[in-house]
């Protein structure tokens, strides 16, 4: 597994970056989620949530959100 | 008067050198730079209580501070090989200052965000990752020992300044703790640096440990496009990308610790001195592995030993998760302490029988980079994890995953028995002698 190269980058340590980026993009969109939900507890039917940017920008990313 | 020198370093192991005082001044350098940015846990409570500023906000502070950092690590590492540690330390100490500074009159997260993350992050970047390259060129043996005493310097730095900036935050608020703490450091560093030499050709030695039936080395700045044909050697084999992950992977174990132990203990019902203790207790015990790990991974093999200190990282922070009692704190700042002390040491070692005397700048800055991606990840993940669930306990599986990935990974890494580069001092006498530099 040490001298596989894909793309010109060890197996090994493209493994370590996509498996990053996945925990990154997840826990994001999962934190936007949750924020996006409690906000709409406190507020009336009539009045639409708000939604900050990056929110938006991490549910978008992630597939499962 | 050099060969006189030689001599004496045949006969001794240990004996005076220049090499001590370059390994003090970049022990200073570490103490006193990175001691704001260690003891940051204790900043998260009086900046929310005056700002109202979430956890998850402030925390990005650090993130950011750490990404930046990293950033800029591989440009501040190939500085410090063109132009030499002493500029870059130098340019870096003024930065802090600035950085200090502003910090200390933030009114809004986005003015904490860029004064604290953005240049703050570039000032450490520039003159703490040319450190440790600077120090292998004073060390030709012994390497072990002499990283072993800088490693340690990164223990005392928190373990001294975390309850120092706690008291200062208590007695004076936090805005002068940052103006008092960016003059001080500025004043030492700026000292530091006056004495310090890039080559031990600068004082007119050889490298600490070199015999006489010893190849010399050059004792000039390597020219440019020899870094650079270098450079593209040392991409070609997986072990220069395989440290970065493996770095990245051991930061965001320590990370997720360093930066939420504190709000997670104050959450259990410590108060903010005895949870800043718990900090303090595993600071001082990783002295004595930061101390012995490079030593060690010199004498009993750079992979088991670095295998057996990311396991000892991981697996105390169960602890943490599946006990609720008191005491488990200091059982856990024991054991992880020890771990998370030795986690770094081993990758001088690595560098060295990997790439011989080859200037590693770029390779130690790239190192770094991974290391500071590991630090921002591992700092901001328990901020929006806390939000989700209420408790920390999903950030520490993730501590916990990323030290156990660090250990296989380690596993994994080349033999280091053989240099992967073996010809690059042999390029750069070649190309001295073209140039006429030697004879």
């Amino acid at each position: 597994m040490r001298n596989i190269f894909v793309l010109g980058i060890p197996l090994q340590f493209a493994i370590v970056a996509f498996v990053s980026v996945l925990l990154v993009v997840y826990v994001a969109a999962m934190s936007a989620s949750s924020r996006i939900e409690n906000r709409g507890e406190v507020r009336t039917e009539s009045i639409q949530t708000e939604i900050y940017a990056w929110e938006s920008a991490a549910l978008w990313m992630c597939p499962l959100h | 008067m050099i060969e006189e020198k030689i001599e004496t370093s045949d006969t001794n192991t240990f004996y005076w050198h220049y090499a001590w005082v370059i390994v003090v001044i970049i022990a200073g350098m570490q103490i006193v730079g990175t001691s704001i940015r260690m003891a940051f846990g204790v900043f998260i409570d009086p900046l929310h209580t005056q700002f109202g500023w979430s956890q998850g906000g402030i925390g990005f502070a650090y993130a950011v501070c750490s990404v930046v950092s990293a950033v800029v690590s591989p440009l501040a590492g190939n500085m410090g090989d063109r132009f030499g540690a002493k500029k870059a330390m130098l340019v870096g100490t003024f930065v802090f200052l600035i950085g200090m500074l502003t910090t200390a009159f933030v009114q809004n997260l986005w003015q904490f965000w860029f004064t604290y993350g953005v240049i703050l992050g570039i000032a450490q970047a520039i003159f703490l990752v040319p450190l440790i390259p600077a120090a292998m060129i004073w060390f030709r043996r012994h390497l072990g020992l002499a990283m072993g005493l800088i490693m340690a310097s990164w223990g005392i730095g928190p373990a001294l300044a975390t309850p120092l900036v706690a008291f200062m935050i208590e007695n004076f608020g936090w805005s002068a703790a940052f103006v008092s703490i960016g003059i001080v450091s500025t004043l030492i560093m700026l000292a530091l640096v006056a004495v310090f030499k890039n080559r031990p050709a600068d004082v007119g030695d050889n490298p600490y440990g070199t015999l006489q039936n010893d190849p010399p080395l050059s004792d000039k700045l390597p020219p440019t496009v020899l870094l650079d044909e270098f450079k593209v050697h040392m991409k070609k084999t997986a072990a220069y990308w395989n440290m970065s992950s493996i770095h990245f992977l051991g930061c965001v174990g320590h990370a997720v610790i360093l930066i939420w132990i504190i709000p997670m203990a104050t959450s259990k019902g410590l108060s903010a001195i005895d949870a800043s203790l718990i900090l303090t207790l595993f600071s001082a015990v990783s002295i004595a592995t930061r101390l012995t790990t490079p030593i060690l991974c010199e004498r009993l093999g750079v992979r088991t030993v670095m295998t057996v200190f990311y396991i000892l990282q991981g697996a105390p922070v169960l602890l943490l998760i599946f006990s609720s009692m008191d005491s488990v704190f200091i059982v856990f700042a024991i054991i992880f302490g020890i771990g998370y002390g030795g986690e770094t040491g081993g990758f001088p070692i690595l560098n060295r029988k990997f790439f011989g005397h080859a200037p590693m700048g770029g390779a130690h800055g790239f190192q770094m980079l991974g290391a500071g991606i590991g630090m921002a990840l591992g700092g901001w993940v328990g901020g929006p994890v806390f939000d989700i669930f209420g408790s920390y306990n999903a950030a520490f599986a993730i501590s916990i995953l990323a030290s156990f990935a660090g250990a296989v990974s380690i596993i994994l890494l080349e033999n280091p028995a053989k240099l992967l580069i073996p010809d690059w001092q042999k390029s750069q006498e070649d190309y001295e002698r073209t140039i006429g530099v030697i004879s």
